[in-house]
């Protein structure tokens, strides 16, 4: 059998199909999983940024009106019997502070990545090196995290139990319950976010690039 | 582009070009359970890559880029994921496959292109649609001198590979 025969039998798939579809299932099945994957993407942005820029939102109210010295009805909910003091006040702010930027540094390197993908050619390398560079990101965001936003998250945190603490008596257990609990949850955090590095993303991006190498290699074998 | 547009374009699309499709998903896939996973998956991904379609590039082109790409990433997810998982999502197939009209020499073809690589498995597809060199290498984001290549490779690998097999087989 000669190429061009090869080809007549090979198009003769056209007037008798193998398959039919199923329109209904094939519906039901698209939006299922559109839907799956929007909300995916959808928690996820609510996660990563929307929380940031509620909690700065928060805190921006809660220092702001600890500055104004409004801080009754703030008092009456804690069950505080003390004043607030000047200081508690910026570092309300500067947890809000922290907390913005942790949601900056999430919007900004999304915003820069969809710009690196935007630059990928639209042929099947093109789709290959996006795939490759969504794999870069997943990975350099999962180890940078911890730095440029889980450190500014913990920190945080600390400041706000400080003010709490200056503002209603707590007994000396619950000091040292929040100083065990604060640094093992980080450490969790941060086990939890770099988990997904070595069972599921290095082995994606070295699958792929070695689809991405049988490219090149041919390329440069011509 | 609204919903309503979005199904429109989708429906119109699949129901054109489902032979183009199927012919991924047979190449990619060998039990009929993975055709109907993999098939709902390129599906899926049509439907949403649908907005992001620009008109320069020929809808049967852009389809089967959509179709290989999706395909390469479904195979090496389900070779991670196999090992760990009994049964497959229980939901209603959407594809069906008849009996009627098989030739076994379509079946000898496919066995033969699942032998090749990813690479020259989508070329070799390309090729039998009736794909051009430039068509070819625009798709998959190779020069057309090394699409060259490969195709003469590709070739004759299949001359070869038929003329080894006993023609009573075909």
């Amino acid at each position: 059998m000669n190429f061009e025969q090869m080809r007549v039998i090979w198009n003769s798939q056209n007037d008798e199909p193998l398959f039919a579809i199923d329109q209904a299932a094939l519906h039901a099945s698209v939006r299922r999983k559109s839907r799956a994957l929007r909300r995916r993407v959808f928690w996820r942005d609510v996660r990563e940024i929307s929380i940031g820029l509620l909690a700065a939102a928060g805190f921006l109210v809660f220092g702001g009106m600890l500055a104004l010295g409004r801080e009754d009805g703030w008092r009456r909910l804690l069950g505080a019997d003390v004043e607030a003091s000047r200081w508690d006040a910026v570092t309300m702010l500067l947890v809000s502070g922290l907390w913005l930027f942790f949601a900056a540094y999430q919007l900004v390197s999304r915003m820069r990545q969809e710009q690196r993908e935007r630059r990928f050619e639209p042929s099947l390398r093109g789709d290959l090196d996006r795939t490759i560079s969504q794999a870069e990101y997943r990975i350099r965001m999962a180890t940078s995290i911890v730095w440029w936003g889980l450190l500014p998250v913990w920190l945080a945190t600390l400041l706000f139990i400080n003010v709490l603490v200056n503002l209603v008596p707590t007994p000396p257990a619950v000091l040292i319950l929040a100083a065990i609990v604060i640094p093992v949850g980080f450490a969790l955090d941060i086990l939890f976010k770099r988990r997904p590095i070595r069972t599921e993303l290095v082995p994606l991006k070295r699958e792929f690039e070695s689809l991405r190498r049988t490219l090149t290699d041919s390329e440069r074998r011509t | 582009m609204n919903q309503p547009e979005q199904q429109q374009v989708f429906d119109e699309w699949i129901g054109r070009h489902r032979g183009l499709l199927f012919k991924v998903v047979r190449a990619h896939a060998f039990n009929p359970q993975d055709r109907d996973d993999l098939f709902q998956e390129i599906a899926a991904q049509v439907w949403l890559s649908i907005p992001n379609f620009r008109s320069e590039a020929a809808v049967t082109t852009w389809l089967y880029r959509v179709a290989l790409h999706c395909a390469m990433a479904w195979a090496r997810r389900e070779k991670r994921h196999r090992a760990g998982r009994q049964s497959l999502d229980e939901q209603q197939p959407a594809l069906l496959e008849t009996r009627m009209g098989r030739d076994r020499r379509i079946d000898w073809l496919y066995d033969q292109i699942a032998q090749l690589d990813e690479i020259d498995r989508a070329l070799t597809l390309l090729l039998l649609d009736g794909f051009s060199y430039q068509e070819m290498a625009a798709t998959l984001g190779l020069s057309q001198s090394n699409v060259g290549v490969k195709i003469h490779r590709i070739k004759n690998y299949l001359t070869e590979r038929s003329r080894e097999t006993d023609r009573h087989e075909l």
